[in-house]
C-alpha cells in the first residue's frame, strides 16, 4: 500500500511520519508512535478514550484520517505531564480518586483540559457537558467533576486547603491508589497495548445464524492472502469443552452455531486488517435451523433444543454438573415454613411478573490479550481478565497443556465489572500462538463486545406476595427464569444465588422459591455486577411498591415495618449485631424527608438491597527486602483499588509508609493462588490474609530484634522500618539489620472466611416528561454499610459508580434481537451508557460499624451492594412520578409513556 | 474496509473533478466524522475507496453576512463554531440549540453543519434546523454554480439530490423576518451523545396585528428523509399563535409524518411525541417572535 509521509507536531516534537491512507490518527498514535496512552474504546467517536486535543481543541482521533492532521499540533496524554510533575489536572484526578481502571482516564483528562484551557471557571453543569462525550464505566463521574473543579481552582492560582492524599498509610484514610500516576499520564500498559517482536494479529469468522449445522469450512482462499499465517477451526483443536461452572462450550464451534457471533474459526495474520479480511474470506456452509430466542419459550416442551442428543455436562472451573431438562440447564426450588398456609391467611396478596433486559457490562476496554509461545511448547498470556488462575485453568484444559506450561500475566484491566471472568479470547490468541511460533495479538470490537461477550442475562420474575392488612409481610413465592444463552457460563449461578435473596431485606417467615436458567440461541449470558440481583431486587422492590399501595400504607413505612432488625439473621447465616440496615434506611429517608419532590411529574424513589460477600481460602506472600522495605504479592486482580486497600492494611499494620511497600498481582507463575476477582470478596478476603501475614513478619522480626537487643517479643514494636522496645525506643533495629544475615518472608495462607453480608439503600429523584417519556436524574443518594471503609474515598468510587450503572441499567441500557437473533445495537450508539451530563452527583453515606469477622478491621465488600439496589430505586421514582407501574426494565420513555 | 485514498484538492473544480472520476465509491471529507464512524461500522456500502477532502480549498470565511443580510456557513465550518457564534444564537436559535446538541464537543469540534445536511440522515439534527430558516444549499460542480432549496434537496434516506461531483460549498439563510422566533427540540434518551427519537424544529413569523404570518415547522427521525410538515404549517396561517391552533397543527403533523419502528423508539411513540412536543415548540418559537417584537418596536 501507498504510504505518504505525514508531517505534524505531537506533544511540541515535530515529527515526521510514514502512514497509509487508511490510516485514522489513532492508528498513528499508538500503532506508529507507540503512544498508547490514547485508548481504543469504540472507534467510531462514541466513547471518547481515544480524545486528543487536535489544534487545542478535544477531537476523537478515531475520526479523523492521518492525512488530513498534516501540520496539525496535536497533544496527546503523553504531552502533559512536565516530566515526573503532573499537570495540576492529572494531579486532581489523582487527588480526588477521579479514576478507577484508568482507561478512560487519558481522554478524560484532555477533555477537561479543552474545557479549563477555554473556561477556567465552569460550573458543574458546564463540567458535566464538556465531559459528555468521554465515558466511563467505572467512576460514575462524581469524582471526575470534582477533580476537573479542584483543578480548575488550582489553575486559576487559588490555594487550596490540603490535599486529600494523606501521608500516613492508615487504614481509614484516602490513600492514594496504586498505579494512579500511570493512568493519569497514559503510561499504564492494557493488554491491548502490548507491542511484542513479531507480533501477529487475530480475527475471529462469526456464524451470521443463530442457529445452523456447519456443512463445510474452506480456507484456501483466506490462506493465499498475503501476510496471513495461520486459520484455525475446531478440527484443529483438542475436542474439549470448558465453561466458569460446566463445560458445555467449546472454543471454536463444533458442527453447529448457537448464537449469531458465535466464533466459528479464528484467523492469524501480519495486521489486523489483513486478519479482517481472512476472516471475511473464509467460506462457511451453513444449514440454517429453527432458533429458540425467548427464554419463555425455551423451557416449554417442544421447542427447538440448544444442545441436541446432550442429557448434561460435567462439570468447568467451579466442578458443577449440569442434567439438562429440554433447553432448562440448571433448576431449583426452596422451601422454607408453610408457605400455603401463610398465602391462605393473608389479608392482601399480589402477584405480579417483572421482566429485564439483557444488559452488558460494557467496559471501555473491549477484551484483548497478547500469546506468545514458549520454548518449552507452553504458552504465555497477558490478557484483561478478573481471573487469572481460571484463565490458565481453562486454557491448559482446551489445548491439552499442564498448567505448568501455562504462564498467565494479568494486565490491568479496563473494566471489567464481571465481564472479564469467562475465557474464550485466551485460548484462540493462545492456539494461533502455538500454531504459528509468533505471539499474537487479540482485542476485541465494540461489535464483538456485544455480540461475543457474556453480559447480563434477561430475565422474566413472578413474585407473589402474602402480607397482612397492617403491612406485616406473610409469605412470598418467587419464580426465577433466567436466559442463559447459548452455554451454561455463570448463569446456573445465577438463579442459584439469586434465589437466596428472595425475600429482600426483610422479614418474611415462609418462602417459596423456584428458577431455572434455560439455554436460548443467543450469546451465552455471564456474571456482571452482582449477578442477578439488580434484575431480582427491581423485581422485589417494586412489589414492596405496589403492595405498600395495594394496603394503602407508605412504601417506606412498609419497609421500616419489615426491615431485618439487630440480632436477625441475614441469608446469608450473619446475624446482625447493630440496626445498621435501619440506620442505612434512615439515613436516606431522612434526606428525601428535607427535600420533598412537590414539583409535578417529579418523584423519589427507594430501594433497599443486600449482597452476600463469600469466605475464600486465601493466600499472600510478603518478603522483607534487603534495605528493609517490603514486598507484597497477592494473586487477586486490581479491579477496585482492592490491592491499595490490601496494602494500606499491611502498610498500617508494620507501620511503615506506602512508598516503603510494594504490591503487586499477578502472574501465575509467581504469584500466590487465588480466586477470580469478582462478588465483592477482594477486600474482605485477602485484606484479612495480608494482615494476618503482616503480624506474623512483624512477630518474626520482633523475635529476631527481642533477641539482638535482649529483650521478650512482646516488649518490641514495629515502626518506621525499625523494631524498637516500646519502652525506650532510642534502642532499635532496622529491619535491613534484622534481614542481613537471614532472609524473612512468608508465604500464608488463612482458611476461608464464613460468609459476610451487607445492605444498600438507593434512593434517586427523577422528573418525567409528560409529553415524551424522558427521565432526568435530579438526585441519587447511596447508604452502604461496609463494615469499615479501608479507603473511604475508594468506598465511594463503588458507591458512585455502582448507583450510575443502575441509572444505566434503569432507563438506557438494553440489548435488543432482531427476530432472527442478531444483535440489533450497533456499537456505544445503540448500547446507551450514562454520560457525565445524564447523571447527577451521586450523594455517599458510608454506614460503618456492623463489622465482618475479617482480620481486615472487619471490613466487607462494596462493588455489588453498591449496585444491587440502583435500579431498583430509579424504576421506584419514575413509576411514582408517573403514578404507574411499569414491569419491565429499562424503563425506555416508549414503556414510560406507553404505561 | 476502511478508504484508501485521501485526496486534497485546492479549488472547487478539481475536487468536483476527482469526485467524478470514481462516483461510486468516493465521498466528500469534511470534518469526517459521520462518514469515518459509519465506514468503520460497515455501514456505507460500497465503502468509498477514495476521500475527497476540502481540507486545501480557500475559503472565504466560516460565517459571514452577504450584504442582503443572509447568512453564510461554509462547507467546513463547524457545529463548535456555530454554536459559538453570537448571531446566529441571536437570529436563528433553533439552528443555535441543534448545532449545540449534536454529538459531544469532540463531535462538534469537526462535524460540520454541511455535513450534517448532505448526510442526509432522517435523524441530522442540523438538517431538520436549517430546513426551518427556508435554507439554500450553494451546490459548485467543475464549472458552476446553482442553489439547491433545501426543501427540495433530500430525496430519501441518506440521499441527496446532488449528482456525482456536484458539491455543497455553503448554506444560505435569508435573514429573519423582524417579528419571528424559531425553536428546537430533540427527544431520545439521554441528554448527550444521543441519536434522537423525534427532532422538532419550527420557526413562527407575525404580522403586524400579531397573528401567524408564516410558520416553517421540520421534523427529523420521523420519515425517511428530515421533513418540512407543510400542511400543519398552511393551518397556522393567519391564526393567532394559541396553544388549541398548536395542538391542531401538532395533531396534523402527526398524522402526515411517515416514520418507522427501529432500535431507538416505535412509529406509535414518534407520532406521539410530534402530537405532544410539536405544540410546545411552537408555543416557543411564537414567544420568542414576540419577545422579538417587544425589542425592535
Amino acid at each position: 500500500m501507498a504510504t505518504l509521509v505525514l508531517h505534524l507536531r505531537i506533544n511540541g516534537v515535530f515529527r515526521q511520519v510514514p502512514v497509509t491512507p487508511t490510516d485514522t490518527l489513532l492508528c498513528v498514535l499508538r500503532d506508529r508512535l507507540g503512544l498508547t496512552g490514547t485508548k481504543r474504546g469504540c472507534g467510531e467517536g462514541e466513547c471518547g478514550a481515544c480524545t486528543v486535543l487536535f489544534n487545542g481543541e478535544a477531537v476523537c482521533s478515531c475520526l479523523i484520517p492521518a492525512a488530513e492532521a498534516e501540520g496539525a499540533d496535536v497533544i496527546t496524554i503523553e504531552g502533559l505531564a512536565d516530566g515526573i510533575r503532573l499537570h495540576p489536572i492529572q494531579q486532581a484526578f489523582v487527588d480526588e480518586e477521579a479514576l478507577q481502571c484508568g482507561y478512560c482516564t487519558p481522554g478524560m483528562v484532555l477533555a477537561a483540559k479543552a474545557l479549563l484551557d477555554r473556561v477556567p471557571n465552569p460550573t458543574e453543569d458546564e463540567i458535566r457537558t464538556a465531559l459528555c462525550g468521554n465515558l466511563c464505566r467505572c467512576t460514575g463521574y462524581t469524582q471526575i467533576v470534582r477533580a476537573v473543579q479542584r483543578a480548575a481552582a488550582v489553575l486559576r492560582g487559588e490555594t487550596l486547603g490540603a490535599g486529600p492524599g494523606p501521608v500516613r498509610a492508615a487504614v481509614g484514610e484516602p490513600v492514594e491508589r496504586i498505579g494512579a500516576r500511570e493512568k493519569v499520564t497514559g503510561r499504564t500498559v492494557f493488554a491491548g497495548d502490548m507491542q511484542l517482536p513479531g507480533m501477529l494479529h487475530a480475527a475471529v469468522v462469526r456464524s451470521p445464524h443463530a442457529h445452523a449445522e456447519i456443512e463445510s469450512i474452506r480456507t484456501e482462499e483466506a490462506l493465499a492472502l498475503n501476510g496471513v499465517r495461520a486459520i484455525l477451526t475446531a478440527a484443529d483443536l483438542p475436542d474439549v469443552r470448558f465453561g466458569l461452572l460446566a463445560a458445555d462450550e467449546p472454543i471454536l464451534a463444533v458442527d453447529r452455531v448457537r448464537y449469531v457471533g458465535d466464533r466459528v474459526a479464528v484467523v492469524a495474520a501480519v495486521d489486523a486488517e489483513t486478519a479482517l479480511e481472512a476472516a471475511r474470506r473464509v467460506k462457511v456452509r451453513y444449514r440454517p435451523l429453527p432458533a429458540v430466542l425467548s427464554v419463555e419459550e425455551a423451557a416449554r416442551d417442544g421447542s427447538p433444543l440448544v444442545h441436541p442428543g446432550v442429557d448434561g455436562f460435567p462439570g468447568g472451573a467451579f466442578g458443577m454438573e449440569l442434567v439438562l431438562d429440554g433447553n432448562r440447564c440448571y433448576e431449583e426450588e426452596t422451601v422454607d415454613g408453610d408457605v400455603d398456609a401463610a398465602f391462605e391467611h393473608a389479608d392482601v396478596v399480589l402477584d405480579e411478573t417483572y421482566r429485564t433486559a439483557p444488559q452488558h457490562q460494557a467496559s471501555i476496554e473491549p477484551h484483548a490479550a497478547v500469546a506468545a509461545p514458549r520454548g518449552d511448547g507452553g504458552v504465555a498470556i497477558w490478557t484483561s481478565t478478573q481471573a487469572p488462575f481460571i484463565v490458565r485453568q481453562g486454557v491448559a484444559a482446551y489445548l491439552g497443556l499442564p498448567m505448568s506450561q501455562v504462564r498467565v500475566v494479568a494486565m490491568e484491566t479496563g473494566g471489567a465489572f464481571g465481564g472479564k471472568v469467562s475465557v474464550f479470547i485466551e485460548p484462540m490468541v493462545a492456539a494461533l500462538a502455538l500454531k504459528t511460533g509468533q505471539p499474537v495479538r487479540m482485542v476485541y470490537s465494540r461489535q464483538e463486545e456485544l455480540e461475543d461477550a457474556r453480559p447480563r442475562s434477561a430475565t422474566v420474575i413472578r413474585v407473589r406476595t402474602a402480607a397482612q392488612a397492617d403491612g406485616t409481610l406473610l409469605a412470598r413465592e418467587v419464580d426465577f427464569l433466567a436466559d442463559s444463552g447459548a452455554y451454561a457460563d455463570w448463569t446456573p449461578a445465577v438463579v442459584n444465588s439469586s434465589l437466596r435473596a428472595c425475600r429482600g431485606p426483610y422479614r418474611v417467615p415462609n418462602l417459596r422459591a423456584k428458577g431455572a436458567a434455560v439455554y436460548t440461541h443467543k450469546f451465552n449470558t455471564g456474571p456482571f455486577r452482582a449477578p442477578g440481583y439488580p434484575q431480582l431486587t427491581f423485581a422485589l422492590e417494586s412489589h414492596m411498591d405496589e403492595l405498600a399501595a395495594k394496603l394503602g400504607m407508605d412504601p417506606m413505612e412498609l419497609r421500616r415495618k419489615n426491615l431485618l432488625r439487630n440480632g436477625e439473621k441475614t441469608f446469608s447465616g450473619t446475624e446482625l449485631k447493630t440496626d445498621v440496615l435501619m440506620r442505612c434506611f434512615d439515613t436516606v429517608t431522612k434526606a428525601i424527608a428535607d427535600d420533598p419532590a412537590d414539583e409535578p411529574h417529579t418523584a423519589w424513589g427507594l430501594a433497599c438491597g443486600e449482597w452476600e460477600i463469600g469466605g475464600f481460602p486465601a493466600s499472600a506472600l510478603l518478603k522483607v527486602n534487603e534495605d528493609g522495605t517490603v514486598s507484597l504479592s497477592v494473586g487477586s486482580t486490581d479491579l477496585t483499588g482492592s490491592l491499595t486497600s490490601i496494602a494500606q492494611v499491611v502498610a498500617d499494620e508494620l507501620g511503615i509508609e506506602m512508598t516503603e511497600l510494594s504490591a503487586s498481582c499477578i502472574d501465575t507463575d509467581t504469584s500466590p493462588l487465588a480466586p477470580l476477582s469478582g462478588g465483592s470478596m477482594v477486600t474482605y478476603n485477602m485484606t484479612h490474609v495480608a494482615r494476618e501475614g503482616a503480624k506474623q513478619l512483624a512477630d518474626e522480626l520482633k523475635k529476631r530484634a527481642a533477641t539482638a537487643l535482649e529483650a521478650k517479643p512482646s516488649q518490641m514494636e514495629v515502626s518506621g522500618l525499625k523494631v524498637r522496645l516500646k519502652k525506650d525506643p532510642s534502642k532499635s533495629v532496622s529491619f535491613a539489620g534484622l534481614v542481613a544475615n537471614e532472609p524473612a518472608g512468608i508465604t500464608i495462607t488463612t482458611p476461608a472466611l464464613p460468609a459476610t453480608h451487607s445492605f444498600a439503600v438507593h434512593a434517586v429523584k427523577v422528573s418525567v416528561s409528560p409529553e415524551t417519556g424522558e427521565v432526568r436524574v435530579l438526585r441519587a443518594i447511596s447508604a452502604l454499610d461496609c463494615g469499615k471503609a479501608i479507603n473511604p474515598n475508594m468506598v465511594k468510587g463503588q458507591m458512585c459508580g455502582g448507583l450510575v450503572q443502575g441509572l444505566g441499567e434503569c432507563l438506557w441500557e438494553e440489548i435488543r434481537f432482531d427476530g432472527e437473533g442478531r444483535v440489533a445495537n450497533i456499537g456505544f450508539g445503540d448500547y446507551r451508557l450514562p454520560t457525565a451530563a445524564d447523571v447527577p452527583e451521586i450523594e455517599c453515606h458510608i454506614v460503618e460499624g456492623e463489622t465482618s469477622t475479617s482480620r481486615g478491621h472487619g471490613c466487607k465488600g462494596v462493588g455489588e451492594p453498591a449496585h444491587v439496589p440502583a435500579l431498583a430505586a430509579a424504576a421506584n421514582a419514575v413509576c411514582a412520578a408517573i403514578g404507574r407501574r411499569i414491569y419491565e426494565s429499562p424503563l425506555s420513555p416508549e414503556r414510560i409513556l406507553g404505561a | 474496509m476502511a478508504p484508501v485514498e485521501l485526496l486534497t484538492p485546492t479549488s472547487w473544480s478539481e475536487a468536483a473533478l476527482l469526485l467524478q472520476e470514481s462516483p461510486e465509491t468516493s465521498a466528500v471529507l469534511a470534518g469526517g466524522t459521520d462518514l469515518m464512524s459509519r465506514t468503520f461500522m460497515g455501514k456505507v456500502s460500497p465503502a468509498p475507496r477514495r476521500l475527497v477532502s476540502l481540507r486545501a480549498i480557500p475559503s472565504m470565511g466560516t460565517i459571514w453576512r452577504a450584504d442582503d443580510g443572509s447568512l453564510h456557513l461554509h462547507a467546513r465550518t463547524t457545529l463548535a463554531q456555530i454554536a459559538a457564534d453570537p448571531a446566529v444564537r441571536e437570529t436563528y436559535p433553533a439552528l443555535h440549540e441543534a448545532c449545540t446538541r449534536i454529538g459531544s464537543p469532540q463531535i462538534r469540534a469537526r462535524a460540520t453543519l454541511v455535513g450534517n445536511v448532505c448526510s442526509a440522515s432522517p435523524a441530522a439534527d442540523g438538517a431538520v434546523a436549517a430546513l426551518c430558516f427556508g435554507g439554500t444549499a450553494e451546490v459548485v460542480d467543475d464549472h458552476s454554480a446553482f442553489d439547491v432549496p433545501l426543501v427540495s434537496f433530500f430525496t430519501g434516506p441518506r440521499t441527496t439530490c446532488l449528482k456525482p461531483g456536484q458539491i455543497v460549498r455553503a448554506l444560505r439563510f435569508p435573514p429573519p423576518s423582524p417579528r419571528s422566533g424559531s425553536a428546537f427540540r430533540r427527544v431520545g434518551t439521554r441528554r448527550a451523545m444521543d441519536c434522537a427519537a423525534v427532532i422538532l424544529a419550527a420557526s413562527v413569523a407575525l404580522d403586524a396585528a400579531g397573528r401567524i404570518e408564516s410558520a416553517e415547522i421540520a421534523l427529523g427521525s420521523v420519515a425517511p428523509t428530515p421533513i418540512r410538515v407543510t400542511e400543519a404549517e398552511t393551518r397556522l396561517l393567519g391564526q393567532a399563535p394559541l396553544p388549541a391552533g398548536f395542538a391542531e397543527a401538532a395533531r396534523i403533523a402527526s398524522a402526515t409524518c411517515d416514520p418507522i419502528s427501529d432500535i431507538r423508539a416505535s412509529a406509535e411513540y414518534r407520532r406521539q411525541v410530534v402530537r405532544g412536543v410539536l405544540p410546545l415548540v411552537l408555543q416557543q418559537a411564537a414567544e420568542r417572535a414576540m419577545a422579538a417584537e417587544r425589542q425592535g418596536s
